[in-house]
């Protein structure tokens, strides 16, 4: 099935730091009056939202979830949304269960779990590779709700950590405030962590400075010695048969299966846990240049609406390839550019060549083109626009360039001459430039200002003709 | 580039009042079932299985040549059931794809060859890649884009994206022309 929407990146516009994108990868920014790509806006993320169950997450908690769904979880052998499954545990076998704790519920027989009279247990299984949390031998839960996340191994050593540098932070920041007042040139050594340090200032001191005090500090080394890393004389032993022994391929897990989970990463397939989901933001995006909001979405997270869309699609005149042309190198070829109107009032256009600057150098080859002259009005582009009869207003433009004129849109011809030896796709480009009017403006009867855009068509290859 | 014009056999499609244009190869099954909102395009030999459950396909959609639209069946303690399944507007649904989801929002485009599982929801602005294999029960959020098997999130979609799947909609029932044949 040919769609248009596969061939969105035939036509490409130039960003405000002249990075090329798709008119719809473009947002406009009606402060500044220019284009920007994703690279000219900053963003910040507004909210977020599990993509499985749809719970909002303020930014705040997010952090303190690690960016994880806490009811949500992944395959961790194929990545595929897990499912809760429940089974109906007959109150006699729990009964039995609960003086020996060390019996799995994977021995349940399916017959039990189907008997009246008893309590819902629940497990994880993946529907697509059929994994569930009794294969590894995770016991089933009382409520979908009880999973969580194993903690890290590496939990203790990283509090212990960040609790030793937040001791030291401030210990170090008492010892300076002292410093200060006793009036000593000596500066404290600890310092060098303290990142409001650079905030402040740049210190005087030297590193060697700094070293020596390090060593005369009045830092107790047994609270040192205490986070500090132990070597050891006997490196972790290699199980028999590493070398030797035949891999079982269906029992190690691959790469990407470790990587899933980087705090364990699980060696073998018995060690697979369900992982949490990620959460996915809904974003708030501003430009850089006068950090207006350019895009925020509502805050329920099924929705597709916008409080604020200013995107480059709502505002400039969106250039389509008419029909493939034939091209042949060193003879002019006729493009048909169609022009639209995304606005419901005239918008007049006018085409420039590009600078020489544009083509970096000679890094881009753009085929010579000779553009059409003079400016062009474009009819708005009004969904009650076919019920009226507009036939009396005469829109400005040359003719000798004009295709045909259709309701918001208008064809226009380009004389592109392929260069000989041209290998690769044959591109032209101009800059399009179009009268740019906010509502606000209307409002007021201010004139308009001129928006220029610089555009690169891909017209694909030559179509080779040697006769 | 443009939408192209695409030609089909005036005698091979009938065209509703409403102007839906649906092949005469294609299977109805259950055809009281199977509400087609308006100009809404089904290609030939697609089969839509209305006698299970309710399907209701909303405006301007294309569905595919050879597309199976089945609704979702949930097992249940006594046998189990089929639930009826809503199709939304402007969507595209391409070749050889089976849809078993319970809900596809708007402005969805499903690729080619796609297997959409049992209960699957799709929400609106969404994309599923070409050869996609969503497991049963996955869900789509809005502005993303799912591909590869198992379908997973591989990407994110533009905000403009309910602008360009109204144009490619549009623009597509406007080029689907009728040749008369000889």
């Amino acid at each position: 099935m040919a769609l248009s929407l596969h061939y969105l990146k035939r036509v490409l516009y130039s960003c405000s730091c002249s990075q090329p994108a798709p008119l719809t990868d473009l947002y406009f920014c009606r402060h500044c009056k220019v284009a920007r790509c994703q690279d000219c806006v900053s963003i910040t993320v507004d909210t977020y939202f599990c993509p499985h169950c749809f719970e909002t997450v303020p930014v705040s908690e997010a952090k303190n979830r690690k960016n994880r769904c806490n009811h949500c979880f992944q395959c961790p052998r194929c990545s595929s949304t897990l499912t809760t499954r429940s089974i109906i545990v007959p109150s006699e076998v729990l009964a039995e269960q609960s003086p020996k704790k060390t019996e799995s519920p994977s021995s349940k027989s399916p017959s039990l779990a189907r008997s009246p009279g008893g309590t819902k247990s629940y497990y994880l299984s993946c529907t697509h590779c059929k994994w569930s949390t009794r294969d590894v031998g995770i016991k089933d839960k009382r409520s979908p709700i009880d999973f969580k996340d194993p903690l890290s191994p590496h939990q203790e050593r990283v509090s212990q950590l960040v609790s030793f540098y937040k001791e030291f932070s401030m210990r170090d920041q008492a010892e300076r405030e002292k410093a200060k007042k006793v009036g000593r040139r000596g500066r404290s050594y600890g310092g060098l962590l303290d990142t409001s340090k650079f905030v402040k200032g740049a210190s005087s001191d030297s590193p060697k400075q700094l070293r020596r005090a390090s060593l005369q500090g009045t830092w107790n080394k047994s609270v040192v010695n205490k986070v500090a890393t132990q070597s050891t004389d006997c490196p972790d032993q290699i199980p028999d048969g590493f070398y030797s022994g035949e891999p079982e391929l269906k029992k190690i897990a691959t790469l990407q299966q470790r990587l899933l989970d980087p705090a364990h990463q699980p060696a073998r397939v018995e060690q697979f846990t369900p992982r949490p989901l990620h959460l996915i933001g809904k974003k708030l995006l501003r430009c850089k240049g006068c950090d207006h909001i350019l895009l925020k979405a509502e805050i329920n997270p099924s929705s597709i609406r916008f409080k604020i869309q200013q995107i480059a699609l709502h505002t400039f005149p969106q250039i389509r390839i008419l029909k493939p042309p034939s091209l042949v190198a060193g003879a002019p070829c006729e493009v048909l550019l169609s022009v639209s109107n995304p606005v419901n009032h005239v918008v007049s256009i006018s085409f420039q060549q590009l600078e020489p600057s544009f083509t970096k150098g000679g890094k881009v080859s753009l085929a010579p083109v000779s553009l059409p002259k003079g400016s062009y009005q474009l009819s708005p582009n009004d969904d009650m626009g076919d019920l009226l009869d507009d036939s009396e207003e005469e829109l400005e433009g040359e003719k000798e360039f004009i295709h045909s004129r259709l309701l918001g849109k208008l064809v226009l011809k380009f004389n592109v001459a392929p260069e000989e030896g041209t290998t690769g796709e044959v591109k032209f480009g101009f800059v399009l430039s179009f009268d740019y009017k906010s509502t606000m403006e209307l409002e007021k009867q201010e004139s308009s200002c001129i928006v220029p855009a610089p555009v690169v068509v891909d017209l694909g290859k030559l179509t080779h003709s040697d006769d | 580039m443009e939408q192209q014009d695409v030609a089909y056999d005036a005698g091979e499609y009938i065209e509703t009042a409403s102007g839906n244009k649906v092949s005469r190869t294609c299977i109805l099954c259950g055809s009281k079932n199977i509400v087609l909102n308006g100009k809404t395009v089904v290609q030939s030999a697609c089969i839509i299985r209305g006698d299970l459950a309710n399907i209701n396909v909303g405006r301007q959609c294309v569905i595919g040549k050879r597309t199976v639209i089945t609704p979702p069946f949930k097992k249940l303690s006594h046998g189990g059931a089929f639930y009826p399944l809503q199709i939304g507007d402007n969507v595209i649904i391409e070749e050889d794809s089976v849809i078993n989801a319970s809900a596809v929002g708007s402005y969805v485009h499903v690729g080619k060859n796609c297997v959409i599982s049992r209960s699957c929801i799709l929400r609106d602005c969404c994309t599923v890649l070409d050869n996609t294999v969503l497991p049963p029960e996955t869900v789509v959020p809005p502005f993303t884009v799912f591909g590869g098997s198992p379908g997973v999130m591989v990407g994110e979609l533009s905000e403009s994206v309910q602008d360009v799947m109204i144009e490619a909609t549009r623009s597509y029932y406007q080029h689907f022309k009728p040749v008369k044949k000889q």
